[in-house]
């Protein structure tokens, strides 16, 4: 049991001397160094996740061929009475050129695409996609690619046969700057653009005699929550993607039967708490039956989480190998911290050897003496965490305030949004790290003032008296 | 032979300082009855700090025994031990060893605290607190309770010294050179207070002192020379 003297002692000690304080401090600098780090570059890792699962949904199922697949739509149909699983949508990708069509006013602008076919709704409700566009999103209703009932009034709009309207990825027509904004042209909206893919011959090869180019009006854009990842993309609806894509349903005169229509991909929202792995089994399985019953024998089918696809898995598994190193930097750290503690309080309790004599001399125990400073380490350690925390907290939720004045007093950016994926560091703390640092800076505490102390306390009372 | 406080048996103490071997302690004898007045002298250097620190037990010696109570101390456990240097016994050091954060009151309360168990000591903190402020009121100190030893002359902090080893009644005070480091006046104060310590309540003590004349206020004076008692002449 704790005697008072042991109490008071410790008291003292932490009261009188400065050593005290320039431990208390190193403990809460290395505390908040570490919490501030963890936290930002954990923060990646997961806002990286975050913003890749947002942007796929849970589960994408998808054809590995241009051609597409078939029955996507009892796919989907059949996919929705499933458990644990809220919304499907058929998706079709193809590549494309964009030509922004106001000759005069920009000059001559066209750019590969990847155009992309969606139910806007079904879309959205799977993906983020809302939430990134730059008008729709302050709308309440659901984001729409239908013209508008009234066409704008803009004289590149004259004698255009417009066959819908279409959302544009941001980067495809804006600059992204490092504050991470993008300077919008105000006149590339509501006006004309022409979107043009190749038409594939029904035998899979180009059909050099019919590339396929249709007028839109582009009426938004879409701003991804992972820029540099994603290709620059055009969105349109599908039924028209379907059919510039030549996936609509045909009848096959050789075969003398009618082919289903196609589409690329089929995405899948899951409920937040089910298992992807079970779920896409049962996907497999109500598509396989989908594909006997129709006597479909056509080429291989994916069927991925969102974070198995190629270049996200590959991404994410560099993203891990850097968090890997960086948990071995900050366990270096981390065991410089302990070590630059131990050693203050290697210092603070050898000077105090003589006094832990006197106590041995006047009948205190040699566990007594290791209470004391077991006491005065835990206080240390325990003040200096928070204190550590204290620092730490403000200062990753503040970061990019931190970040922006630094910027501006100095003019030295670090983070540069331009180049990095994104719009802002991570400002969460990661409470799990936050935890094992602090316990390990009470640990560290107490291990370096036990060691000394325990010395100290073994030694004969006339030794520790005599100690220089 | 029951009537002896302490008793010391062939003791035997040497310090080895790489080649060289001090034999400081040859076969010592020496035994102190209960309410004794003992002084030790002998030339500096000779061993009576020694002596007295393995008689307070804050030292071990080679070989050779010490009885507390006719109890070999040797088989005494670590707590035992600790316990019998906080209440039976009370050593006044010739370098004071007092604690630099604490007052003098607090310096001369830190055996009764280390005595008492965080209850008992609420329960006994002003009691204590007026018995040690008696002590230093005695050693002329009680203006001084608030400070801290730094600010202490010598003569001071030796004061303070005694008072420490004697807050707890111990039966044995054991005093390493007392009136060491004060003028004539204030040594011979010191004196009486052992003196009266001897004679009202029966306080056994022993004390080294190098000064034939303090020595001779003891009731028996022994000479410590080439490691071994002796009556002095
Ligand atoms: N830890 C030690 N290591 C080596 N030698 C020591 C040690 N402690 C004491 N000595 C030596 O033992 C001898 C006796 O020391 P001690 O302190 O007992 O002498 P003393 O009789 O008290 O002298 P003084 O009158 O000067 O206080 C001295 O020569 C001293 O140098
Ligand atoms: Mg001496």
């Amino acid at each position: 049991m704790l005697r008072h003297f042991e109490l008071f002692l410790a008291c003292r000690y932490l009261k009188k001397k400065r050593l005290a304080f320039f431990s208390i401090a190193a403990v809460a600098l290395s505390v908040a160094m570490l919490i501030v780090v963890s936290s930002v570059t954990g923060g990646f890792v997961k806002q990286y996740r975050v913003a890749c699962h947002s942007s796929y949904g849970d589960i994408i199922i998808s054809a590995d061929s241009l051609m597409g697949f078939p029955y996507y739509d009892e796919l989907v149909t059949q996919a929705r009475k499933l458990d644990g699983l809220r919304e499907a949508t058929a998706v079709i990708k193809l590549p494309g050129l964009l030509r922004i069509d106001q000759p005069g006013r920009f000059k001559l602008f066209v750019k590969g695409v990847q155009v992309l076919g969606i139910e806007p709704k079904s879309y959205s409700q799977i993906t983020n996609f809302k939430a990134g566009l730059w008008k729709q999103s302050k709308l309440d209703a659901p984001p729409s690619l239908a013209l508008p009932d009234k066409l704008p009034d803009n004289p590149y709009l004259k004698g255009v046969k417009l066959r819908g309207a279409c959302i544009v990825g941001v980067e495809v027509v804006c600059n992204r700057s490092s504050d991470a904004s993008y300077h919008r042209k105000k006149d590339l909206y509501n006006s004309p653009v022409i979107i043009s893919v190749m038409a594939l011959k029904r035998t899979g090869l180009i059909d050099v005699d019919a590339t396929v180019r249709y007028p839109f009006l582009l009426i938004d854009d879409f701003e991804a929550s992972v820029p540099l990842i994603t290709e620059p993309t055009v969105y349109i609806p599908f039924a028209l993607a379907q059919k510039m894509s030549r996936m609509l349903e045909y009848h096959d005169d050789d075969a003398a039967r009618t082919k289903p229509a196609r589409a690329s991909q089929v995405q899948i929202l899951a409920e937040p708490d089910a298992d992807l792995q079970e779920l896409k089994k049962r996907l497999r399985e109500i598509w396989d039956k989908i594909a006997w019953d129709n006597a479909y024998l056509g080429g291989a089918m994916v069927f991925e989480t969102w974070d198995e696809q190629e270049g996200i898995a590959s991404f994410i598994a560099q993203f891990e190998r850097e968090r890997t190193l960086m948990t071995i930097l900050f366990g270096i750290m981390g065991v410089v911290s302990v070590f630059l503690i131990f050693c203050i309080f290697f210092v603070i309790v050898t000077e105090k050897i003589p006094d832990i004599g006197i106590i041995k001399s006047v009948g205190g125990s040699s566990a007594a003496v290791g209470r004391i400073f077991f006491v005065y380490a835990g206080a240390v350690g325990v003040v200096g965490a928070f204190l550590g925390l204290a620092m730490g907290w403000p200062f990753v939720v503040h970061i990019n305030a931190i970040h922006d004045w630094v910027a501006q007093t100095f003019d030295w950016r670090v983070y540069d949004a331009a180049v990095l994926l994104f719009p802002y560091i991570p400002n969460e703390v990661d409470w799990y790290a936050t935890t094992i640092i602090m316990i390990a800076a009470l640990v560290g505490s107490l291990i370096g003032s036990m060691i000394p102390a325990a010395r100290a306390a073994l030694m004969k009372p006339i030794q520790a008296l005599r100690y220089e | 032979m029951n009537n002896t406080i302490i008793r010391a048996e062939n003791l035997v103490k040497t310090y080895t300082t790489g080649p060289e071997v001090l034999r400081i302690l040859r076969g010592l004898e020496l035994s102190v009855r209960p309410g004794e007045f003992l002084a030790v002298t002998g030339v500096s250097g000779s061993g009576k700090s020694t002596l007295l620190h393995l008689l307070g037990l804050l030292d071990e010696c080679d070989s050779g025994r010490i009885y507390f109570d006719e109890q070999d101390v040797s088989a005494l456990s670590r707590a035992q031990r600790d316990r019998l240097r906080n209440r039976q016994i009370g050593f006044v050091f010739q370098f004071y060893h007092l604690l630099p954060e604490l007052t003098v009151l607090e310096n001369t309360m830190l055996p009764a605290m280390v005595t008492n168990s965080t209850f008992s000591w609420l329960g006994s903190r002003a009691k204590l607190r007026k018995q040690a402020l008696e002590i230093l009121n005695q050693l002329s100190l009680a203006d001084r309770a608030k400070h801290r030893p730094a600010q202490l002359s010598g003569g001071e902090q030796q004061r303070t010294a005694i008072a420490r080893a004697l807050i707890n009644k111990p039966r044995l005070l054991l005093a390493d050179e007392p009136t060491g480091n004060l003028d004539l006046d204030t040594g011979a104060r010191i004196l009486d207070l052992l003196e009266t310590l001897n004679s009202q309540h029966n306080q056994t003590i022993v004390m080294v002192s190098h000064d034939p004349d303090t020595a001779n206020r003891a009731h028996r004076c022994l000479h410590l020379e080439q490691g071994q008692i002796h009556n002095c002449s």
